[in-house]
């Protein structure tokens, strides 16, 4: 997986460079939008993190002329404006996350894993262990019995379990769900995971939703939790 | 919020609309009526004038004293004339005696004989009012008649009271009316009331839609000129300029938390990933020094901002004093002539014997550093930077220049040059970045001394700041110093 990281301000893109190496990327850095441009047209990048404020052209622009190609890779928005609106704009033209700076490391790291993991097949049916989701019917189960979640339940657990293994966000869980700017109100996500684990995790010896410190959460199998502790 | 009928404009112009007429039309009144009465008595003395004429040529007083009156009795006119002169009339001696009176002018009762004599003394004609018994009033014309060395009294009357009685008709009848008039007054004033502040009402209604919804709208201009489109013209240009420092204020907020928002992303990041992936103490070391670099440069930019804050909201008192800035000059140039040195810049100056303003000594040092500094910064190698202060002869204020042949300034960036947190796009190489409010400081200085900053520059010709201040005292005499070009870059020559 290699990324490229466009970055003008040296010391971000440093820690970017590292943090990014160490969690098994390769990682490319482009200090202005010229470079970028030249870096993205010379090499296939897997997922690209914008800065939006670069000296020789704007963000957006760079935004533009990366998507005018036929390489389509994730476009992850860095940027210190944090207003709603620049956070539309970047989406409406076609970035695929948005994070304001200052961010929490891991969270970027988090919502990284989340984009590379974007455009494989969506299965029709989620199961992991033996905890089963409809996407189409909308049914939940786990060891055959019937479970019944509330639609913001359903949503959240959906979005768990397609993202397997990778923790995410509490901020990544609002904007993914509630489909907004929920920002200082992350609470609401402790809640509907109380709720969750509840239904899902509480009856059955065998936990599956994980509480990752300093991110969020995760819904992983146990034994392949302890394989990769093992491994580590 | 409610508005109270009796408190609104339109009442209260109605009412003095009516106030007004009412005090108008009374004090018409009676000057209409002292008018008329002035009329009608000029009527009457004309009148009594002309019976006084006939009564001169038909009264015959012999020596003795003797009244007659001397007219053709087969004359029917004569005769009537006669009779009617004598239907109130009397007439007196010198020693007031009265020789010959009606029946009708006993009813008033006569003069007595020392208002004869005084009247006798007089040239002049008295037109003067006599009641009766009966209530009537007349108007008398004492006059003097003159024959064979003798003076007469000789009073002629009238009834005075017909005329009274037109006179009180009309003062009834139009007091009587007043009321009426006045209430149409205050109607038709209520109605006019409600067309003049029909434009009032309508522009009020825009000005609620521009004040509560958008600062960006102006309520359009009505056309007439009148003191509405004045009000109108007014409130456009404050709504223009609070939007302005609207603007300003949101523009600020966002570069504030820009320029706070990258130094703490980095610092954030580093110690993350230093924790992530450091595997040394030394690694963590380095990270952690890093970091400390980030904050101190975190805490200027809020320091600065602290200052400038304060400034710009009048809570920075200044220490007025005379000061001599040809002196604070020397200091300041003394004490950057290390970092100049470094990079092998020349400071040089000339400067008067003394130039002395009204100034707060430490705003005034930290707009110089400012100035000298930036030109130090902005020199590329071997250049100089020079500061010159003269008399303006013009203008009689002092000027401070301080200019540099460095890399200059592209035109497009020269407005905005003395804006908070812009920044001249520089060259990759030129090191160490300013926080961008060092200029918007020097600037307020500047406005605070009621003084006047200037730029101009060419890209490759260098830069020159001129500043002016009002002075006190200059003493030009010579003192011209050049840099001391023959020892070290940097060094000049009052050392």
């Amino acid at each position: 997986m290699r990324i490229l990281v466009v970055e003008d301000e040296k010391r971000i893109a440093d820690f970017l460079g590292r943090g990014l190496e160490s969690a098994g990327y390769a990682v490319d850095i482009a200090p202005d939008g010229q470079t970028a441009l030249d870096l993205v047209h010379a090499t296939d990048y897997d997922l690209i993190t914008l800065d939006m404020m670069l000296p020789d052209m704007d963000g957006i622009k760079v935004l533009e002329k990366i998507r005018n190609r036929k390489t389509n890779p994730p476009v992850l928005i860095l940027s210190a404006r944090g207003a709603v609106e620049d956070r539309v704009k970047g989406l409406e033209l076609g970035a695929d996350d948005y994070l304001t700076k200052p961010f929490a490391f891991v969270e970027l790291l988090a919502r990284v894993r989340v984009l590379l993991r974007r455009g494989q097949p969506t299965p029709e049916k989620l199961i992991v262990g033996e905890l089963t989701l409809d996407c189409i019917r909308r049914k939940v189960t786990r060891s055959g019995d019937n479970i019944e979640l509330a639609p913001k339940e359903f949503s959240i657990l959906e979005y768990l379990m397609r993202n397997k293994g990778r923790p995410l966000s509490r901020t990544m869980i609002v904007e993914h769900v509630w489909d907004m700017d929920y920002d200082g109100l992350t609470n609401i996500v402790d809640v509907y995971i109380r709720h969750l684990r509840s239904k899902i995790d509480d009856r059955y010896p065998a936990k599956l939703i994980h509480t990752v410190r300093g991110i969020g959460y995760m819904l992983e199998l146990p034994e392949s939790r302890s394989e990769k502790t093992a491994q580590a | 919020m409610q508005r109270s009928i009796f408190k609104g404009l339109r009442f209260r112009l109605a009412l003095s609309y009516a106030v007004f007429f009412a005090i108008l039309l009374t004090g018409f009144g009676f000057v209409l009526r002292s008018m008329l009465r002035g009329v009608i008595e000029t009527t009457v003395q004309g009148l009594l004038d002309e019976e006084w004429a006939a009564t001169k040529g038909f009264l015959r007083i012999d020596a003795k004293g003797n009244l007659e009156w001397a007219h053709d009795p087969t004359d029917k006119e004569a005769t009537a004339i006669v009779e009617r002169l004598k239907l109130i009339y009397m007439i007196a001696d010198e020693k007031g005696e009265v020789l010959e009176s009606s029946e009708m002018y006993r009813e008033m009762g006569f003069q007595s004989p020392a208002l004869i004599a005084t009247i006798l003394s007089e040239d002049k004609p008295r037109y003067t009012f006599h009641p009766n018994l009966r209530g009537q009033v007349f108007m008398v014309r004492e006059g003097t008649l003159s024959e064979r060395n003798h003076k007469y009294f000789v009073a002629l009357g009238r009834n005075f009271t017909p005329s009274l009685n037109v006179i009180d008709q009309f003062s009834v009848d139009y007091f009587i009316a007043l009321p009426f008039i006045i209430l149409t007054a205050a109607g038709l004033g209520w109605l006019l009331a409600r067309r003049a502040m029909q434009p009032v009402t309508e522009v009020a209604a825009q000005v609620a839609q521009v004040s509560g919804s958008n600062l960006s709208l102006r309520v359009p201009l009505r056309g007439s000129r009148d003191e509405l489109d004045h009000m109108i013209a007014n409130f456009n240009g404050m709504v223009e300029r609070l939007d302005q420092s609207f603007q300003q204020i949101r523009q600020f907020s966002t570069d504030v938390s820009h320029e706070l928002r990258t130094p703490i992303t980095v610092v954030r990041g580093q110690l993350e990933v230093a924790l992530m992936t450091a595997t040394s103490e030394e690694e963590l070391r380095v990270a952690i020094e890093a970091a400390l670099i980030d904050i101190d440069r975190l805490s200027q930019i809020v320091r600065a901002l602290l200052n400038l804050a304060k400034a710009e909201g009048g809570q920075l008192a200044l220490q007025m004093q005379d000061l001599d800035l040809v002196a604070l000059i020397r200091e300041v140039m003394d004490a950057l002539e290390i970092p100049a040195m470094d990079r092998q810049v020349i400071l040089r100056n000339e400067l008067p014997r003394k130039a002395v303003i009204s100034a707060d000594r430490i705003q005034i040092e930290r707009l110089l550093y400012n100035l000298i500094d930036n030109g130090i910064k902005y020199t590329r190698q071997a250049g100089f930077v020079e500061v010159i202060v003269s008399l303006d002869e013009s203008s009689q204020k002092i000027m401070l220049e301080i200019r540099d042949n460095g890399e200059g300034i592209a035109p497009e960036h020269l407005p905005h040059l003395f804006d908070r947190f812009y920044r001249v796009p520089m060259r990759e190489n030129s090191g160490e970045k300013g926080l961008g409010l060092g200029l918007s400081f020097v600037s307020w200085i500047v406005k605070a001394h009621s003084g006047d900053i200037q730029v101009s520059s060419k890209l490759g010709e260098g830069t020159s700041f001129r500043v002016t201040f009002p002075v006190k005292i200059i003493d030009t005499r010579n003192q011209i110093e050049h840099a001391n070009q023959r020892e070290t870059a940097g060094r000049h020559s009052n050392s």
